[in-house]
């Protein structure tokens, strides 16, 4: 009795003496962020970064490649002779033939309504002028989607039948998927050297993780009785895997080919910055850099890039929806095999006769089209003479009221020629007691995430990402991390921080945090009220839903366009070309997290008596919560995503790093910069996980 | 079990235990077996599947498992099959010791000898019926005309013919499993394993198909081990029933053995919910007697109390069993047997 007595006096002192520590921490933390001048110990840093690390991966790279140089180069050639081969047939094949091709599959596959859309597509891609250059960017994906396929599809399979292997694979495919897609590309370069190469590779390594994540799930989701129906039958393991595994997973791993063809293309539109072969990502890339000068060019080029990707997500998508294997009749008759290649022999010699004919309407139209361009190119200039004030209005108060004092706070950001008045040190002292009564009376009703997240919001405001004193930071990190995904987690997070500090990376990451937590503030602004009108209305629904797709289908550089056409290069295009892309996620799940909200607490709220906005606020939301943070994770991580690419029209940091590691071929530069990036967005990613795991699961499959 | 002592049994469980959680399987592992391993287990967190489970079944015999889920009934019927490896004991086919056969080795066993039927039918959904029964054949690597020949038979057993070109999805759930029983039988196995097989299904279907089972079985003579939860499901097909609770064989006999004397008041509780005037024959009551009751009626021993009292009027006061060759084997009182009846029934024998 007495012993129990003890454990529990003890236990109880022990969370006294948490609690104590706890709140000394957060008053510490207050002090040094409300007045850095008077506490220099608190703020200074002790923990130097330094370039010895980057160095030592330089060095690695160095001796790696003089050791291995005859077998990259053999690589490197074997694969350029693919690319260019691949190059030289698809230049060969008239126009015309790919056209009537493409068509007739998409109209196998599914029928006229695909074959209209995809016909058209192709059309416009000969038409336009960038027949050549698309055939470029194909040749390329077509070299990397097989090898994709054979890695993803390897390691998928050996990650289901080895539970050892997939404890390895699982983190590389997180981080293959985290590492921003340039910080591999400077060692693809150093390796490979200059031209397609790097890009393809870079390719595969980028389109295999999705590839494997289906081959897993599709494998794993076999019913454990058709395994015992398999082994009860006396199969081999190798006949098991042929006629029971790989058939009943085929309709998830066509979903990954699919995924992983889309990333394939995006990822070789994005190596278009290395440059060597003429692509289509290069022109779009180019005519983007020269601002609304060239926006027409840009616009018309990446019509380009869209349609090819919307034309390759349909057609794999209606390939592995097809329901052709539970041998359903689909009314539709069949061709003989014979027939059907008859037919395209025969519209292939035509197309070849016709080929000069082709041509000629081909380089006419091109012609019309480059004159298009131009009158674009006027018309966008003209739109910016005239409505210049308001576009600069809008940048200028986004810099002013959001970005500003984010970043560096709004002691700083509040300035007589910003804001009009001078932050008085008085108004100082009314803000902070204003922040720190609203969480004190939070925390006494119980609301703790609510005060927590008004105490950091109102300090991050105060003093700005940029002069957040280094260990508040570190020590929320590892608080919420211990919080929410446990305390071994914690421990790596603090570890991926002080690595990120050790390298010389810590203002960048604070940098790069800052942008894209001002980017999801935008998209939580505007994603969650679109997402509740979606589920609300189908109209809405419907408009949303086909724009939703091909914003998730379409290559990154796209979202660049539009805002460098508006709004030139600067920190609030790079907010804006985020934005557009990290938002379609929230907007995707807080329309199915109200969706699937239970019928039977919908009814019950309404037999309550409540109000259609009661409902919402009080049941809806609530329930549907665990989803819509769901899709705040993967905001946040295209987010960072979108980041890297956004270092093209302004945006600064991490990302500038990686970037200026690949111009310079300095990997370990590029290296050390990109792990820094993977790591916040690990970091986010489990934090975020955790959080909605803990409100509550949802199934989501997308 | 004297039947079973008469004849080699088919099937031998010897101590069988199976534990899941590593650290409980190589502790397992380790000790002997018996109580040995109860200790090895006190105090981690173990999971027992079935601990120290013995049983015999003869050839030809039909014997059921019966108990509530997470009884470790299943885990007994997986471990014979070895589709889960026993953690102790002993499992033997005839004067095989499938425990510690290699998979290569089993591999070929399931493809001649054995054939099992699964809860939710198992049917492969990319597979037509056909292609579903034909399947232990095609993986043995028979010739793809005998294949279908074979199917074709076993279709026609079930009684499906006409639908073998249909797809799981395309058949209801009697149908469905009447593929599922086709394709256990396909390979002519000795063993027949039966995993709840009829609890998923309607309750009219279910009892077509457990009389399609005795008829079939009547025919076939296999080796039954069928497992289920439901208590008269067991009575009506068995010839032999085990009582599983917590991984334990709580008793094991026929149906009227556990009537008339329920090892404890789990199984008195199971034995309450049953007709004891069904269940009981008039073999299980009669007093044995060589000599014929003279103007008495005769009536066979595999025959109902039920029956009895319907087909005899009140003026009958004495009946002489007779077994199956027609000879007399004892007789019955039949007020007498009634108050048996009585006294059988749990909560009137105090």
């Amino acid at each position: 009795m007495s012993g129990a007595t003890t454990s529990l006096d003890t236990s109880l002192s022990l969370d006294t003496a948490r609690r104590a520590a706890l709140a000394l921490l957060v008053l510490l933390g207050i002090a040094a962020i409300i007045m850095p001048e008077r506490l220099p110990a608190l703020v200074a840093s002790p923990l130097a970064g330094s370039d010895a690390i980057a160095a030592a991966i330089n060095g690695g790279i160095d001796w790696f490649v003089a050791v291995f140089k005859p077998a990259l180069r053999a690589v490197a050639a074997g694969l350029d002779q693919a690319v260019r081969g691949l190059q030289k047939i698809l230049h060969a094949t008239p126009w015309l033939f790919i056209v009537i091709a493409v068509t007739w599959l998409a109209w196998r596959l599914k029928g006229i309504g695909l074959a209209a859309l995809c016909g058209t597509a192709v059309l416009y891609m000969a038409l336009s002028g960038y027949w050549l250059k698309s055939m470029n960017t194909l040749s390329m994906v077509g070299v990397a989607v097989p090898l994709a396929l054979a890695v993803g599809f390897g390691l998928g399979v050996l990650g289901a039948k080895s539970r050892r292997a997939n404890a390895v694979i699982q983190p590389t495919l997180d981080l293959m998927q985290t590492i921003p897609t340039f910080a591999y590309l400077a060692p693809l370069v150093v390796l490979f050297g200059f031209g397609p190469v790097p890009g393809v590779l870079a390719s595969m390594i980028y389109a295999a993780p999705p590839m494997t994540r289906n081959v897993l799930l599709g494998l794993q989701s076999v019913p454990q009785e058709l395994r015992e129906v398999s082994s009860m039958s006396g199969t081999t393991p190798w006949q098991r895997f042929c006629h029971i595994e790989l058939p009943c997973a085929k309709q998830q791993i066509l979903v990954g080919i699919n995924q992983l063809v889309l990333a394939s293309l995006s990822m070789v539109i994005i190596a278009a910055v290395i440059g060597g072969f003429d692509d289509i990502g290069r022109e779009v890339l180019v005519a983007t850099n020269k601002g609304s000068a060239r926006f027409g060019q840009a616009l018309a080029a990446g019509i380009v890039i869209v349609l090819l990707a919307v034309v390759i997500d349909r057609l794999t998508r209606a390939a592995a929806t097809r329901r052709e294997a539970v041998g359903r009749k689909t009314g539709r008759r069949a061709i003989p095999v014979l027939w059907q290649l008859a037919g395209l022999a025969i519209v292939l010699a035509a197309s070849i006769a016709l080929k000069t004919y082709a041509d000629i309407i081909a380089v006419a139209s091109a012609i019309f089209f480059r004159l298009g361009e131009v009158a674009v190119n006027g018309w966008l200039q003209d739109f910016i003479a005239t409505h210049g004030i308001t576009l600069d209005a809008i940048k200028k108060t986004a810099l002013m009221y959001l970005l500003l004092p984010l970043r560096i706070g709004l002691t700083k950001a509040v300035l007589p020629i910003t804001w009009g008045f001078t932050f008085t040190p008085a108004m100082q002292t009314v803000y902070l007691l204003t922040v720190l009564a609203g969480t004190a009376w939070l925390a006494w009703r119980g609301r703790t995430t609510a005060a927590s997240l008004l105490l950091s919001v109102g300090l991050i405001s105060y003093c700005g990402f940029s002069y957040m004193p280094w260990w508040v930071m570190f020590a929320g990190v590892c608080w919420l991390a211990w919080r929410h995904a446990g305390w071994r987690f914690a421990l790596v997070a603090c570890a991926m921080m002080l690595a990120i500090t050790l390298t010389g990376h810590w203002q960048g990451a604070l940098y790069s945090v800052y942008l894209c937590s001002a980017a999801i503030l935008v998209c939580l602004l505007i994603g969650c009220p679109l997402g509740i009108l979606a589920a609300k209305s189908d109209i809405v629904s419907g408009i949303l839903r086909p724009m939703n797709d091909t914003l998730q289908s379409i290559p990154l550089y796209i979202f660049l366009i539009p805002a460098v056409a508006l709004f030139q290069v600067n920190e609030f295009s790079a907010l804006v070309a985020i934005v557009l892309y990290a938002i379609v996620p929230l907007i995707r799940y807080t329309e199915h997290g109200l969706r699937h909200v239970p019928p039977t607490l919908v009814e019950a709220a309404r037999a309550n008596g409540c109000s259609p906005l009661q409902r919402l606020l009080m049941i809806e939301l609530p329930v549907a919560r665990p989803a819509i943070l769901l899709g705040l994770n993967q905001t946040v991580l295209f987010a960072l995503a979108m980041l890297i690419i956004a270092v093209l029209v302004g945006a600064r940091g991490l990302a500038e790093q990686v970037n200026i590691g690949l111009r310079d071929a300095d990997t370990g530069l590029g290296m050390t910069a990109g792990l820094s990036m993977a790591f916040i967005a690990i970091i986010a990613d489990r934090v975020l996980r955790g959080y909605a795991n803990s409100l509550g699961t949802t199934e989501i499959k997308d | 079990m004297p039947e079973a002592s008469r004849t080699e049994p088919k099937i031998r469980c010897h101590g069988l235990w199976k534990v899941f959680g590593d650290a409980a399987e190589t502790a397992c592992a380790r000790r002997g077996g018996g109580t040995a391993i109860e200790e090895a287990l006190a105090g981690t967190d173990a999971i027992i599947g079935a601990s120290d489970v013995n049983l015999e079944i003869a050839p030809g015999e039909l014997f059921v498992i019966m108990g509530l889920s997470g009884s470790g009934k299943s885990t007994v019927l997986r471990c014979i099959a070895q589709l889960q490896r026993p953690s102790a004991g002993e499992v033997w086919l005839d004067d095989a010791n499938l425990a510690s056969m290699p998979e290569a080795q089993l591999m070929d066993i399931r493809r001649h000898r054995m054939g099992m039927v699964f809860q939710n039918f198992g049917l492969v959904p990319h597979f037509t019926a056909l292609q579903n029964i034909a399947f232990p054949l095609k993986v043995r690597g028979e010739p793809a005309e005998q294949c279908a020949a074979k199917a074709n038979e076993m279709l026609d057993l079930v009684g499906l013919n006409g639908r073998g070109d249909a797809y799981p999805s395309e058949l209801s759930g009697g149908q469905q499993q009447r593929v599922g029983i086709a394709r256990s039988l396909a390979v002519d196995p000795e063993v027949w394993l039966l995993d709840e097989p009829f609890s998923a299904l309607d309750p009219l279907i279910r009892k077509q198909l457990q009389d399609e089972l005795l008829e079939l079985q009547a025919r076939l003579q296999k080796t039954i081990l069928f497992v289920t939860h439901d208590f008269s499901e067991a009575v009506r097909l068995a010839d032999r029933i085990a009582i599983m609770r917590d991984g334990r064989i709580i008793q094991q006999g026929r149906a009227a053995e556990l009537l008339m004397n329920p090892a404890d008041d789990y199984v008195s509780r199971f034995v309450g919910d049953v007709s004891r005037l069904q269940v009981l024959k008039l073999g299980d009551i009669m007093q044995p007697s060589g000599r014929a009751v003279s103007g008495a009626p005769k009536m066979p021993a595999s025959l109902s109390i039920e029956d009895m009292l319907l087909t005899t009027g009140g003026d009958v006061s004495t009946i002489n069993v007779i077994d199956s060759n027609g000879r007399v084997t004892g007789r019955i009182d039949r007020a007498q047997a009634i108050e048996t009846v009585r006294n059988a029934t749990p909560g009137q024998t105090g």
